[in-house]
């Protein structure tokens, strides 16, 4: 194609191998075509009848022995939850009663600083609002001995 | 040929079907490969591409009810075939069909079987911008002269819009051809 600016194009751009399309024949084309799945030779000659029923499907037989045995796996494993499920129980109420005996008596030396210490005060609080006066002079004359409160003054 | 329907009977004849079948591929193998190569570009790819064409056309020939011309039937085949290697290979490497051929028009700089300069790269390069119908139209017209009439019946589109898609085609690549040309 020659254009008004002279621009020639080979159109003809491509190769190809020599010979190429001496080998595009037909028996080439058809053996393409038969490709595919290859089976034995006479292999459709050798599926018949006789050799379907031949084949006789066995029933599926259920062993009670096993069913049995089963059962008594699943029995076992339920005792054992519960047992432990007990034990732990047990445990938690044990863990607080434990808790308990300690605040009462062992704790029972501490004095108000050391309460103090152990506990962080700024975690509590406090509205004063709701603090009664009768019920504070009442906590302070049956909480502290006479001497402590002189002391304290 | 002389007696396309006579010819068409004889392909469809089992007696006959080889020999004739023969003669059809004789004729056909050479522009059909042409046709499929400018779509592919690619040796092998065109190869693999013809072998399925024809294998459908002996396999289809039984079916062809001679609606169009023998040559435009096959040529439709070639077209289909190529178009969907295109998108098979581009599903294979989950690409586009667009992203396939710059990347074969790539691999063109390395084929032994390219017989082109860095000009007939680039105007590949440039045939490839073009949207699928386009690039068909501009080779079939340009590369293969084929006439619109037959394009149509390949395309199964009006030869009005045909004309004016190779002329849109035409007008983008000499532009670019001249770009190139001038720098």
């Amino acid at each position: 194609m020659m254009s008004k600016n002279n621009i020639n194009l080979n159109t003809n751009r491509f190769k190809i191998p020599k010979g190429y399309f001496d080998t595009i024949t037909i028996d080439n084309i058809k053996k393409i075509e038969k490709k595919g799945f290859i089976v034995p030779q006479n292999y459709f000659e050798t599926i018949n009848i006789n050799l379907i029923t031949k084949n006789k499907f066995q029933s599926k037989i259920i062993n009670l022995k096993y069913r049995e045995l089963a059962l008594r796996g699943i029995a076992a494993i339920l005792i054992i939850g519960f047992f432990i499920n007990g034990f732990f129980s047990e445990s938690r109420s044990f863990k607080e009663a434990e808790i308990l005996d300690y605040m009462n008596y062992e704790l029972i030396g501490y004095s108000s600083s050391d309460y103090v210490d152990l506990f962080d005060v700024n975690e509590f609080e406090i509205n004063f609002e709701q603090i009664n006066e009768l019920d504070l002079e009442y906590y302070i004359e049956t909480s502290f001995s006479s001497d402590l409160i002189i002391n304290n003054d | 040929m002389e007696n396309e329907s006579k010819f068409i009977a004889k392909l469809k004849e089992e007696e006959t079907q080889n020999k004739y079948f023969e003669i059809l591929l004789n004729k056909y193998k050479e522009p059909i490969y042409w046709h499929i190569r400018k779509i592919v570009l690619d040796h092998d790819d065109a190869h693999d591409v013809l072998q399925n064409t024809f294998i459908k056309v002996f396999k289809a020939i039984k079916n062809f009810k001679e609606e169009s011309k023998l040559y435009t039937w096959i040529y439709r085949i070639a077209t289909n075939e190529s178009l969907n290697f295109i998108k098979s290979k581009a599903k294979k490497h989950f690409k586009t069909s667009e992203e396939i051929m710059i990347a074969q028009t790539n691999k063109l700089k390395q084929d032994p079987y390219f017989d082109g300069d860095e000009l007939q790269l680039k105007f590949q390069e440039v045939i490839n911008t073009l949207p699928q119908k386009q690039k068909l139209v501009f080779q079939m017209k340009y590369e293969q002269e084929m006439k619109f009439k037959d394009i149509s019946d390949i395309l199964g589109t009006s030869e009005g819009a045909l004309k004016a898609s190779y002329h849109i085609a035409v007008k983008k690549i000499k532009k670019e051809i001249i770009k190139i040309q001038t720098f």
